[in-house]
């Protein structure tokens, strides 16, 4: 055991929440305070990427990027390292739509303010439209079958500075284009004083002093594409005045629920959300090579208030294309013959956000996800699934993958009867592959300790040591991508941690 | 690398199935499968040891459930048959059993699809140097 550390601040998790909140609070060390960032991961170097898929993902991702949920009829993909899902995320910057920040209700937190902050990161991380000869065919294909039908689909603001095209965002920037908080708010944080360990996961958290006391384990292994943690291996106890949980919608829910400190708030875990969705394939004619540019530049989501949907252009490499078509045999074979060209579409759902719906953690302390894909999820899918397949064929496809229909192979000639042929009942949980990475909830923002674990300054009711910065702060789901909303919400957080420290941030 | 831990001898009954999922595979023999295979352990390795535990049993459940319908194992079935088995699995009603296909179906997909040169023969040509390398290869470079 190391002799005990002593700081003011200490964030758990460097992802969109925990990097922005080590940024925001950058400024109290030249106050004479310190703050310390702790990460379970560990630092990984762009330039040693190489873009292999199933070694890139097992480099970042958790479980491989498969997470399953414990009916294992979703996987979660998300990543650890510095930086968290930031590292993996495809950088679509969005603001949060007006009716959800409306609809949570919370006194002091308008939209406007939130939009105010997502800007101030949008402009921090370079999120920009990339000019037109640099969208790929697959995306034009998106846009153009949504122009075809009388849609419109918007073009997404992607965060990158000399982005290079190579596609391999969710793999890890090989360029170091993507800005994440590992290029953008960490960086910024440590030149001003911030200490960030990497390798170093917060095993529990317990009251203790004035604030807040944490049993740390480094691991001592440098990181197979990076460096090795600042401090050496071992267990260290470390007390804080303020603490702050970033972890992420999985792991911070369950470390509250780990170290048995919350018992008194029924909500913890709850209310959990995650976008599930899943990919459908559309064949042409003639090579589409979504393997070069930006692999993601629009969304059509006209119909996500009615329908509970919202669709993305977007290109998947070859082992998750195979996961996700439904099905195998010469037809699937067939079908992944012709990945150069497939036209890829993303459907994602709006789940409600339900107190059934949970982190919850297994005899070893370790978080699992009991989630279900409830009737009206499905359904959005499916509705979703008809709308990208009309998409599809007004782009010229000649042959749709649905993975609700049966046969899955949906040809042109069946366009007029795609509500006969993608169908709930054939939507079969455990055959179809659907994923997420978009989480939400577990520890969601409130006002009663009855439904809600934080305040609307992310505190955790009746422990004011205790802040929560991240993707569980969402009292439901965005219904957009997520990441810029979350880093909003931790700067908001940070304003409330920097006040218990005695510190106006401006 | 090409040592399997975790599937072991069942290499051999997961051989039919494999073939089955991806008939580009069928003919081939277990020490062509071995990088596949090794590929498939290595992932499988990383999970908790009662999912291990489970895929192994499902594995010698597929092995074994062809005698119920045609009085043979899963790796005497003709290739169409172990399609119309597998199939049905995939389709029935009792969802521990579709997803028990599906978890092996990932997993063997992960050991294929996930091979650089199988992803090369399918047209996947991703490179650091993105359009650049791409106008170059078009320019005949
Ligand atoms: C493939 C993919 C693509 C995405 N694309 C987009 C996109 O284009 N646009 C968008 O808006 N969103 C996108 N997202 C979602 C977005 O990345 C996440 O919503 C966001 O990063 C979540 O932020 P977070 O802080 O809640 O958690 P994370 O970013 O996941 O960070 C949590 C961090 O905490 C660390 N941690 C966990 N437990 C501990 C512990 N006990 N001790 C120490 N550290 C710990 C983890 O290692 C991790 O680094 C994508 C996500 C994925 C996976
Ligand atoms: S497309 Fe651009 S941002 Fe994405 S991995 Fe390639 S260079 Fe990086």
């Amino acid at each position: 055991m190391h002799p005990a550390i002593h700081v003011d601040v200490v964030i758990i998790g460097s992802g969109a929440g925990g990097g922005t909140v080590a940024a925001s609070l950058a400024p109290l060390v030249a106050a004479g305070k310190r703050v310390l960032l702790l990460e379970k991961g560990g630092r990984i170097d762009p330039k040693q990427l190489t873009g292999a898929e199933v070694e890139s993902a097992a480099l970042h991702y958790a479980h491989g990027g498969a997470h399953p949920t414990v009916d294992r009829t979703v996987t979660l993909a998300y990543a650890e390292g510095l930086g968290g899902s930031t590292l993996v995320y495809t950088g679509t910057s969005m603001t949060p739509p007006e009716r959800v920040i409306a609809g949570w209700n919370l006194p002091g937190l308008s939209h406007a303010d939130v939009v105010k902050r997502t800007e101030k990161f949008a402009a921090q991380n370079g999120a920009a439209f990339i000019p037109d000869e640099l969208i790929n065919e697959n995306n034009w294909l998106f846009q153009k079958g949504c122009e075809a039908l009388g849609r419109e689909a918007r073009q997404f603001p992607i965060n990158v500075r000399g982005c290079k095209g190579s596609s391999l965002c969710n793999l890890g920037c090989p360029n170091n284009a993507k800005q994440g908080t590992a290029q953008v708010q960490i960086p910024a944080a440590m030149a001003q004083g911030v200490e960030v360990v990497t390798h170093a996961q917060v095993t529990a958290l317990r009251v203790g002093g004035r604030g807040g006391i944490l049993d740390v384990q480094v691991d001592g292994a440098p990181h197979p594409h990076g460096s090795k943690s600042a401090w050496t291996a071992g267990r260290y106890v470390v007390h804080a005045n303020s603490v702050v949980l970033a972890a992420g919608a999985i792991h911070s829910p369950a470390l509250l629920l780990r170290s048995g400190l919350t018992a008194e708030l029924p909500a913890i875990g709850r209310f959990w959300t995650c976008h599930p969705a899943h990919i459908l394939a559309g064949e042409h004619d003639r090579a589409i090579d979504g393997f070069v540019g930006h692999p993601k530049s629009f969304v059509w989501e006209e119909r996500v208030e009615a329908e509970r949907y919202f669709l993305e252009s977007c290109m998947y490499f070859p082992f998750i294309t195979a996961k996700n078509l439904t099905g195998f045999g010469p037809d699937h074979e067939r079908l992944m013959a012709a990945y150069e060209r497939l036209q890829m579409i993303l459907v994602l759902a709006c789940d409600d956000a339900l107190p059934e719906q949970r982190i919850d953690i297994d005899g070893g302390g370790q978080p699992i996800v009991r989630y279900k894909l409830m009737p009206k999820t499905i359904e959005a899918m499916v509705r979703g699934t008809r709308a990208a397949a009309e998409i599809f064929f007004a782009a010229g496809a000649s042959a749709v993958h649905a993975p609700s229909a049966r046969p899955t192979l949906i040809e042109r000639t069946e366009n007029a009867d795609l509500n006969t042929r993608i169908t709930t009942s054939q939507f079969l949980p455990g055959t179809i592959s659907v994923s997420a990475a978009h989480f939400m909830g577990g520890c969601r923002m409130g006002v009663s300790p009855r439904d809600s674990v934080t305040s609307v300054r992310g505190q955790v009711h009746g422990h004011d040591w205790l802040f929560v910065a991240d993707g569980s702060l969402f009292p439901t789901a965005l219904e957009i991508n997520p990441y810029l909303t979350i880093m909003a919400l931790a700067d908001h957080v940070a304003q409330a941690v920097a006040d218990r420290e005695g510190h106006t941030l401006t | 690398m090409d040592k399997q831990q975790v599937l072991g001898p069942l290499a051999r009954q997961i051989q039919p199935v494999l073939a089955a999922f991806i008939p580009a595979t069928e003919g081939l023999t277990l020490a062509q499968l071995a990088p596949v295979l090794a590929r498939v352990d290595e992932r499988l390795a990383q999970e908790p040891v009662a999912l291990q535990r489970q895929l192994r049993l499902f594995v010698r459940i597929l092995w074994w459930l062809p005698l119920l319908t045609h009085l043979r194992t899963m790796g005497t079935l003709t290739p169409a048959q172990r399609l119309r088995t597998l199939n049905w699995l995939q389709d029935c009603g009792v969802t521990k059993l579709r997803l028990g296909l599906w978890g092996l179906r990932t997993l063997l997909f992960l050991g294929w699809y996930g091979d650089p040169a199988v992803q090369a023969k399918l047209g996947y040509r991703p490179n650091v140097a993105g359009w650049d390398a791409w106008n170059a290869r078009k320019r005949g470079d």
